[in-house]
């Protein structure tokens, strides 16, 4: 009795802040904040955009007035950032890589195990590290890694090292795939929960055993979630920061690190926008072109999902 | 940590006596302007912040009733922060920044901070807490530091190493360290690699050359807290850094020890300035944070904390850096240390920064 | 052709199939019909090689294949839920398991073009699996199982899903099909109807063991046990004691009334006197007349309680005093002039012995 007042007094308020006739719009509303996020994006990355036209005056530490290509130029003329370029991107090409063999096994066993223990361990394991955060976990692999680490004293007993394992590219490598394994499980294993079991026996009564139906049946029909997976974990690990900074010694630097200084360490908004302005350009044609030649996957733009 | 407390009331004549030698101005108030509930100050983690809040800030506090609190934002990260918010005429995020020299002065050049000319106890330092090429003291130095060889006593039997020579031996290869942006480490690259210090910045290829080589050491390179780190984890048996990490790494039990080898080594300094628009009463309890920073109890205690020679002259040297090189007083430990005037400094920083980065992301 | 002995499977704890033995000759149907949870799909399941039984073996072409995985067995199945391939268009839907398993890639189009001509798909070979209707999703499972020419077909229920029309119609469909190949088919089902309508034979399973194997009609006409009887059909179920035996004839008393019956089995030995029965009667064996009594074996006055009209026939259920509170079940196939008995209208009910179905207890 008294919930149903207070419902149709809520109700007549409602009335009048919102008509009826305003109900087509409700929808548009609901994007509203999504929308001004974007706008803010698009609104940091205009002012980018703008400051990386600006050159730095060292002697006055202000940027002047002109308009120039001069930051870009700098850039381009400058063998460190092509390095440090081609370094992220083949780093992203291999985390991606293995990341996706690693997360696809993970997520097909955590959907199909028969035992709701096995599927709890699988989720909890997951989702654990999400808790932890990188930094965190990169300093954790430099206690296990390291050179007085647990392994390397593991190693001692048996006599052997101890190994350099950590500030070097691999290193950098292993930490983005640790790193970057959840988000690909999470995006792959609806996509193979999707997929109906019976198809799978059905591929085998049908006469293929069980690594043609992964190659026929399983991974066509699981690519709209590696797709999903293979962009998220290329983007997040070509501009990752954090894994080159703790794991990779200071001389393994990718993009964002050279933003990062850039800004920072030497003060240059300037070239650190042009640094960043660039370093968004082949993150999206990147991909665009993983979008172009896999499809949209799970991420689907298109509304016909095939 | 509450070294050399002072008396309340000997600071409260010290202000009074230093309003009153003003005729006009801003402290000319027969009362002191309202006292903030606190102020913040940029500081350093670690070590730093022991160091200046036991020295510095806590007889601050006691005597004004004023709490210090600390922002760490790294200085580099700061910095934009700061300028946007002077240069939009807003409260800046700090009343205080403790800042290396090179940062302040790019600050400075910028007219980012408040004169400090006024202060009272500018009088007497070193000659050193003046920043060159400025008219005033937009900031004011309030220490000198040295770019050690620090090194782990276990790999050096025979005692500590004569040259920074010693980086390119092939025993510490993958073992040594130098800072990420190569900061500190220039003047001794160039007269190791057979240059004069005279021709910084004109003609630096010595020095090039000498980190070239240094590139296929598989040098480890971090900022102050990771020197500290790898000596504790056993990853590095050398590096370039500030005493004071290295010092900090000893009193934590690590076996190191640092010198001061025949090349000489590289002296620089680090600033307190405050940056413009803060409100009047907080501005004048800034400069009263500074100015209390500068006299000799602070001093004592701030600088004993660091290990570091202050621009104090009246302040003793810690027992433990007591007749240390890197902690110079006699004439022949000058002549070892090698000064880059922070003008030059900040001009060419972005250059040397990207040829240190273009050899060792190489 | 198949052979299954003595096979049995439990999970853990859970038995889901006991001791089943049966065969199926070459070219012959059979339904395994069975309530959810009866054991049929894990029976079939094993015939397939998806599980592998407990005990007992199962025999193709006179082998054990225990050992056989599922992809060197050559059986087609069609499943449940159809499991189509819904990336591939629907030719290369059947021409999948040509390709498995290793057939000439010459005569592949010829083998899948002459599959759609038999299930009737003909046009619609490009079609992705989406764009096809139900019945031609059915169409395109089927090809797919059968078009390597398999020794053996399995059903999985995939007719359950559809509605009833188009779900006779493929019943019909698929038996023409088997019939026209000759292809040896277990098919498993739920729906009696089914069961009846294509198999050459039904084996009744309930509790994960075998109720009944016999031809359709045999399991209709003479339900092996009171679980076959009232799986198939609509049927009465009455408590009764025996009233008297003379030889092979029996008597039964069913409350207030005494009937002639006929034993489920005559090979069991006839009952006691007095002892406790159940008797089934089946809901279309039951006579049903207004006014005049019923031209039957036994008869009694009752008073209809309900009746529901579902076109080609009425189902009554009505109240007979003399056979105490429970209500029996009509079928009527020729409603008199198409007169509809009202609810509370007086009738007269009767059966012939041969229709009275004792089951020792």
């Amino acid at each position: 009795m008294g919930a149903s007042v207070m419902l149709e007094a809520l109700e007549g308020i409602r009335a009048t802040l919102w008509p009826r006739a305003f109900k087509r719009f409700t929808g548009a509303m609901l994007l509203l904040p999504a929308v001004a996020l974007v706008l803010v994006l698009v609104a940091g990355l205009a002012w980018m955009g703008d400051a990386s036209l600006h050159l730095l005056d060292t002697e006055t530490f202000e940027t002047g007035a002109d308009y120039t290509a001069a930051n870009y130029r700098q850039m381009g003329g400058q063998a460190t950032y092509w390095i440090v370029l081609g370094r992220s991107i083949l780093g992203a090409a291999i985390v991606t890589l293995v990341t996706l063999v690693l997360a696809f096994p993970y997520a097909y066993v955590m959907v199909r195990t028969g035992s709701a223990w096995t599927r709890k361990i699988l989720l909890v394991s997951l989702f654990l590290p999400f808790f932890i955060g990188q930094v965190v976990r990169a300093y954790g692999w430099l206690i296990i890694l390291g050179k007085e680490g647990l392994l390397n004293s593991l190693f001692g007993i048996l006599g052997l090292g101890p190994f350099k394992m950590i500030y070097n590219y691999p290193s950098v490598l292993f930490g983005l795939v640790q790193y970057l394994l959840p988000f690909a499980v999470l995006l792959i294993a609806p996509a193979v929960t999707a997929i109906d079991e019976e198809i799978e026996l059905a591929s085998e009564s049908l006469g293929a055993h069980w690594l043609r139906t992964f190659r026929h049946v399983t991974l066509p029909m699981a690519k709209p979630g590696l797709v999903a997976a293979a962009l998220v974990v290329f983007t997040l690990a070509l501009t990752d920061y954090a894994m080159p900074v703790i794991l990779g010694g200071g001389t393994n630097d990718f993009i964002a690190n050279a933003v990062y200084d850039a800004f920072f360490r030497i003060s240059d908004s300037g070239l650190g926008s042009a640094v960043a302005i660039v370093l968004v350009l082949i993150a999206t044609l990147l991909a665009a072109v993983i979008l172009t030649v896999l499809g949209s996957g799970t991420l689907g733009f298109s509304a016909e999902r095939r | 940590m509450n070294r050399n407390p002072i008396d309340r009331r000997t600071f409260l004549q010290g202000a009074g006596a230093f309003a009153a030698t003003l005729p006009f101005g801003r402290f000319a108030f027969a009362a002191e302007p309202a006292k903030p509930k606190e102020l913040i100050v940029r500081v350093w983690g670690g070590e730093w912040k022991d160091a200046i809040d036991g020295g510095v800030s806590q007889s601050f506090a006691k005597a004004t009733g004023i709490g210090i609190k600390y922002d760490e934002t790294e200085d580099n990260e700061l910095q934009p922060k700061l300028w946007a918010a002077v240069k939009q005429k807003r409260r800046p995020p700090v009343a205080v920044n403790w800042d290396t020299t090179t940062n302040a002065t790019k600050s400075a050049l910028k007219k980012m901070g408040e004169d400090l000319s006024d202060l009272p106890n500018l009088k007497g330092l070193l000659p050193v807490a003046q920043p060159l090429g400025f008219e005033g003291y937009p900031l004011v130095n309030v220490y000198s530091y040295v770019y050690v060889l620090a090194y782990r006593t276990d790999a050096f039997p025979q005692g500590a190493p004569k040259s920074w020579k010693v980086l390119l031996d092939p025993k510490f290869k993958g073992r040594i360290a130098l800072y990420n942006d190569g900061i500190g480490f220039h003047p001794a690259a160039q007269v190791a690699g057979g240059g004069k210090v005279e021709d910084i910045p004109k003609n630096m290829k010595a020095a090039w050359d000498f980190i070239g080589k240094l590139k296929a050491q598989k040098p480890l390179l971090g900022e102050d807290p990771d020197f500290t780190n790898w000596f504790q984890k056993g990853e590095i048996d050398l590096a370039c850094t500030i005493v004071t990490n290295a010092r900090g790494a000893k009193k934590n039990g690590v076996k190191v020890a640092w010198t001061i080898p025949e090349e000489g080594a590289k002296v620089d300094t680090d600033a307190l300035w405050i940056p413009k628009g803060l409100p009047a009463n907080e501005l004048y309890w800034a400069k009263q944070y500074v100015n209390y920073a500068l006299s000799t109890e602070a001093q004592q205690g701030w600088c004993d904390g660091l290990g570091l020679p202050g621009v104090n002259p009246n302040i003793n040297p810690p027992a433990d850096m007591v007749g240390d090189p890197a902690y110079p007083t006699k004439p022949e430990d000058f002549k070892k240390l090698i000064r880059v005037p922070n003008r030059i400094q900040v001009e060419n920083e972005k250059e040397w920064f990207g040829k240190f980065k273009s050899i060792m992301q190489g | 052709m198949v052979a299954v002995e003595g096979v049995g499977k439990s999970f853990g704890g859970t038995t889901a199939v006991t001791d089943v033995t049966f065969s199926v000759p070459r070219g012959r149907f059979l339904t395994i019909l069975g309530p959810s949870g009866s054991g049929k799909t894990t029976l079939l399941r094993m015939i397939a090689g998806f599980i592998e039984p407990s005990q007992g073996e199962i025999y193709i072409h006179g082998k054990p294949v225990s050992a056989v995985p599922p992809h060197r067995r050559a059986i087609g199945m069609v499943f449940q839920r159809l499991a189509l391939f819904p990336h591939l268009t629907a030719w290369d839907n059947v021409a999948y398991p040509l390709r498995m398993r290793g057939f000439d890639a010459a005569e592949i189009p010829d083998r899948v073009a002459a599959m759609f001509g038999i299930v009737q798909l003909k046009g619609f070979e490009q079609r992705r699996i989406q764009q096809l209707s139900g019945g031609q999703q059915q169409r395109v499972a089927i090809a797919r199982a059968l078009v390597f020419e398999p020794d053996l077909v399995l059903l999985d229920e995939p007719l359950a899903a559809l509605d009833r029309k188009l779900r006779e119609e493929m019943q019909l469909e698929f038996r023409r099909i088997q019939q026209e190949l000759g292809v040896t088919t277990i098919n498993v089902t739920h729906d009696q109807r089914e069961a009846l309508v294509m198999s050459d034979e039904v084996m009744v399973m309930d509790g994960g063991r075998v109720q009944q194997l016999a031809p359709p009609a045999e399991t209709y006409r003479n339900p092996a046990n009171a679980f076959v009887a009232t799986f198939i059909g609509v049927t009465n179920f009455l408590p009764a004691h025996v009233a008297s035996r003379t030889g092979s004839a029996l008597r039964v008393r069913i409350g207030d009334l005494e009937s002639p019956a006929r034993l489920a089995d005559p090979q069991l030995p006839t009952p006691p006197h007095g002892a406790a029965v159940d008797c089934a009667l089946r809901a279309e064996h039951v006579w049903l007349r207004s006014g005049a009594p019923a031209d039957a074996d036994c008869s009694s006055s009752g008073r209809v309680m309900q009746c529901i009209f579902e076109g080609d026939r009425i189902v009554y259920e009505v109240a007979v005093a003399a056979l105490g509170p429970a209500l029996i079940r009509v079928i009527d196939r020729t409603p008199e002039a198409h007169l509809l008995l009202a609810p509370g209208a007086p009738v007269e009910v009767g059966w012939n012995a041969r229709d009275l179905i004792v089951f020792p207890r």
